[in-house]
């Protein structure tokens, strides 16, 4: 019925002699495919996309000069690259928690900026808190004075997240991290950076030393404190038009209220998640650190959104009134959600509805020296310094403007 | 380590490159050399599970013999009845001891009555439900005469688990595959070279169509209250292919990976979903498996020889629901093959002379539209059973169904884009319908095969699923 192919009876010599032909026909068919993925290899090394984390971030912390670290072309392993960060700087002032505390900077602890290190975007779930716990509580990572958690809503709920990623491997040593590499950088656009990223050691408008395609091109990435940098073309968009823009996509005000992603249904309380929560704070407290739970800010327009929605209002106002209590029970200090409104301020200093501008989030880390024990080793920064520094903002998204935004604005 | 991953690749290399590097006599080389590449090729994954397949083999080996010399008909059934107990404990123990204890516990307490036994959470050795059945083959066909057993231990060892196969099949039997063991291999580059184009239109079936299905049966499977009917639908059709190319792609990997070692194995495919009714799907999907049933559960149990119908029916009801239960320890398969025996009572009526065997509209670009029709039922109702193979439980298949027949007509369709791979498989499969495997077109010129493999080429790495997504039919 189904007539076997084996074809002729046709037999090659024994050994290397029957055997090359087949291997030349195939290394024949095969080399175009070896030859664009060793140019690809080599321009993503010249990029810096290719430098494992550790390796980069080792380059980047040993530069005398600022430095930027934003590759473009692997998914972004911040994981591996802020654990690397944790362990090379030691630091006595450690903040972590998503993308949404990236924005506190050494400056913001003078005279002790060289005691911080900024680890957003180490933890996106409560099983990455509770794993880095562990590897706190193992030694694996050095143990800071204050630790900064930053602690989002959606950490609470059922079914977000399910695993950490904490542990997962550089995906630079894996042969499908590679492929996914290719494929972005033969995209148009993408191809065009890359190319020019290959030869622009530079990051644009900053100038800070850059690797990696997204810092070489449009300068974004995480400077050496760990704290990250948003595309200058972000902050020349403002000074053209000093308005509140939310650059999220979708824009949060727009998930909160088609309830999706972050904020989607049923927005139900998962109390093993809220337990392991304050068992990872409370287990590294006893290790004898002052631990600071830090709820990042919404913008007022989402801020709002999430009081108004009866969809989620319940895990809404267990996040903002029950689970500050419950942490304060056990001895773990808070500093509560907020929205600019609060501080005087509008969502011009938001760079969206949940990433708060480094303006606003001095005003934050303020507030928590302010209200820390006079115990505490925060008490050692000097408010004034820090005062000063918001008083003096450029903008209200950013400390300082690079020199060719200064002049586009008095242009 | 699975076929469709780098390390694979690697290993493949470098024991194709040895293989055919070593001495052609005395065979007992090469063999054992395959028989240690295959046993790193199985530890890969846990070494700890290499005992099993050595109790096996060196049960089975051991009993080939004495059940060929034994003198008397009650010597030889005890020798059968050993190996039997010994390959079906094992695989009975690793495999369904946890299921069995749950479902006693589930009865008792349903008849009011409380009991606490424990599971032992078993971690089930990859592919020793496949293993298994060829080693029993071995035995059972020794017992009834059919080969004699071989004296070379180490080629015995390498045809169990010879690691193109060993994992998810085809399920090879000794007087096929064992042969083949003995022969004088010499380097065969047409062989070899067909091996790799069954290899590449694997992979392409597996990463190309397969994975990239694979997320949206996930979501409307898990998530089924969710949507309304006809995405459920989709969800089924996309499940349907999902399964087909996982696992036929698995088997041309399979076939094509023991080419480039001079080795023929058994067909497991042949385009399943162009069958005209349930009798020719299953000469065609899996096919060593069902032969397996059909020699040594079905023709034991008297087959289509019955006195009666009603007998006939439950032999084949039997086959199909024991066929059911090897695939997994759940009621769901169970399900499954209880209602794929019942969908084939109708064309067994017809007797064997009436069976479907040769390739639809054979020489035709189009099926007649009696033969399309056909097609479609066939299809419909295999599609339909597949809903309980993919649920996680009982309840969950019925809530699936019975959310089919409740939920809205008129939503929307979504995850549409998984329509393109459905399409682009059928077609291809429509085309070369009467070859081994759709790549097989030497008789284009060269320009036009190798402009084909390249097609084929990119879009593994350009639309293939990167990252190990493991094979649907390892869980087996």
């Amino acid at each position: 019925m189904f007539p076997s192919s084996t074809s002729n009876s046709e037999e090659n010599p024994p050994g290397w002699a029957g055997i090359w032909p087949f291997f030349w026909q195939i290394i024949i068919f095969l080399s175009p495919f070896i030859l664009i993925g060793l140019a690809l290899e080599f321009a993503l090394w010249k990029t810096g996309d290719l430098w494992s984390p550790q390796y980069a971030l080792n380059h980047q912390q040993r530069s005398t000069k600022e430095s930027l670290y934003g590759p473009r072309f692997f998914s972004d392993q911040f994981n591996i690259y802020k654990l690397s960060g944790i362990r090379y700087r030691h630091p006595s002032i450690l903040s972590i928690g998503s993308s949404r505390v990236m924005q506190i900077r050494d400056r913001m602890f003078h005279p002790l900026k060289n005691e911080f290190y900024n680890g957003g975007g180490l933890l996106r779930n409560a099983f990455d808190l509770e794993a880095f716990a562990v590897m706190i509580l193992g030694e694996e990572l050095p143990l800071p004075q204050v630790l900064i958690v930053g602690i989002d809503p959606w950490w609470l709920r059922t079914n977000y997240g399910k695993t950490t990623w904490l542990h997962d491997s550089d995906e630079r040593f894996s042969f499908a991290g590679h492929i996914e590499a290719f494929r972005q950088i033969l995209k148009k656009d993408a191809f065009k950076k890359a190319f020019a990223a290959t030869s622009a050691f530079e990051s644009p408008h900053f100038r800070y030393e850059a690797i990696g395609t997204s810092a070489r091109i449009e300068g974004t990435g995480f400077r050496k404190d760990g704290s990250s940098l948003y595309p200058p073309n972000v902050f020349l968009e403002y000074v053209d038009s000093p308005i509140y823009r939310d650059r999220e996509s979708p824009p949060i005000i727009n998930r909160i209220q088609m309830t999706k992603r972050e904020f989607s249904l049923p927005a139900t309380i998962d109390e093993k998640r809220v337990r392991m929560i304050i068992d990872a704070l409370s287990l590294i407290k006893n290790k004898g650190v002052e631990v600071y739970a830090f709820m990042p800010p919404f913008s007022t327009e989402a801020y709002d959104a999430l009081e108004d929605s009866p969809a989620l209002n319940k895990w809404w106002n267990y996040y903002k009134h029950e689970f500050p209590k419950l942490l304060e029970s056990h001895d773990i200090s808070v500093i509560p959600v907020s929205h600019p409104a609060q501080y005087e301020l509008d969502d011009t200093y938001m760079f969206d509805g949940w990433h708060p501008s480094e303006v606003y989030i001095a005003h934050l880390v303020k507030k928590l020296i302010e209200n820390a024990p006079h115990s505490s080793f925060l008490k050692n920064v000097l408010l004034e310094d820090l005062t000063l520094t918001i008083k003096n903002a450029a903008i209200p998204l950013a400390f300082n403007l690079p020199g060719t935004i200064t002049e586009t604005s008095s242009n | 380590m699975a076929f469709n991953s780098l390390v694979f690749a690697v290993f493949l290399l470098l024991v194709f490159l040895l293989y055919w590097n070593l001495p052609n006599k005395p065979l007992g080389i090469r063999n054992a050399f395959l028989l240690l590449a295959s046993y790193i090729f199985y530890g890969w994954w846990d070494w700890h599970f290499l005992g099993l397949i050595l109790i096996n083999s060196t049960v089975d080996f051991l009993i080939g013999r004495s059940l060929h010399q034994a003198q008397s008909n009650r010597a030889r059934k005890i020798f059968l009845g050993i190996s039997l107990t010994t390959n079906l404990g094992i695989l009975g123990f690793f495999k369904y001891y946890d299921f069995f204890i749950v479902s006693t516990m589930e009865m008792l307490h349903a008849i009011g009555l409380q009991a606490n036994f424990h599971t032992l959470a078993i971690i089930l050795p990859v592919g020793i439900s496949f293993y298994t059945f060829q080693t029993l083959s071995y035995t059972i066909d020794i017992y009834r005469g059919k080969i004699t057993p071989t004296r070379d231990p180490i080629a015995y060892f390498a045809f169990v688990s010879f690691f193109p196969q060993l994992v998810a099949g085809p399920i090879e039997r000794a007087s096929h595959l064992l042969p083949q063991f003995f022969e004088k291999k010499h380097f065969n580059r047409e062989q070899a070279k067909d091996g790799l184009r069954q290899i590449l239109w694997g992979l392409f079936k597996k990463t190309v169509i397969a994975d990239n299905l694979a997320p949206y049966v996930d979501k409307i499977f898990s998530n089924y209250e969710t949507y309304p009917a006809p995405m459920l639908l989709l969800g089924m059709l996309y499940f349907s292919v999902q399964i087909y190319c996982d696992f036929s792609g698995y088997s041309d990997m399979a076939i094509g990976t023991a080419r480039l070692f001079g080795f023929d194995l058994k067909r497991n495919f042949a385009y399943p979903y162009f069958s005209r009714d349930i009798g020719e799907f299953w000469r065609r999907w899996h096919i060593s498996l069902s032969t397996w049933f059909r020699d040594y559960v079905y023709i034991p149990l008297g087959g289509s020889r019955t006195r009666t119908t009603l007998q006939h029916f439950s032999n084949i009801l039997l086959t199909f629901t024991v066929s059911g239960f090897w695939h997994g320890a759940n009621w769901t398969f169970v399900m499954w093959g209880l209602l794929n025996g019942l969908y084939y009572l109708p064309p067994s009526i017809r007797g064997p002379h009436q069976h479907q065997t040769e390739v639809v509209a054979l020489g035709r670009l189009f099926p007649t539209p009696l033969e399309f029709f056909q097609i479609c039922r066939t299809f419909v109702l295999i599609s339909f059973a597949w809903i309980l193979f993919r649920a996680t439980s009982f309840p969950h298949a019925i809530g699936f169904i019975t959310h089919i027949g409740t939920s809205s007509w008129l939503d929307p369709l979504r995850h549409t884009k998984g329509l393109w791979n459905v399409l682009l498989i059928f077609v291809i499969d429509w085309v070369q319908r009467d070859k081994q495997h759709p790549l097989e077109i030497t008789t284009l010129p060269r320009y036009a095969r190798w402009g084909i493999y390249y097609m084929i080429s990119l879009l593994i790495l350009f639309v293939g699923k990167t990252g190990h997504v493991p094979f649907i039919y390892f869980q087996f």
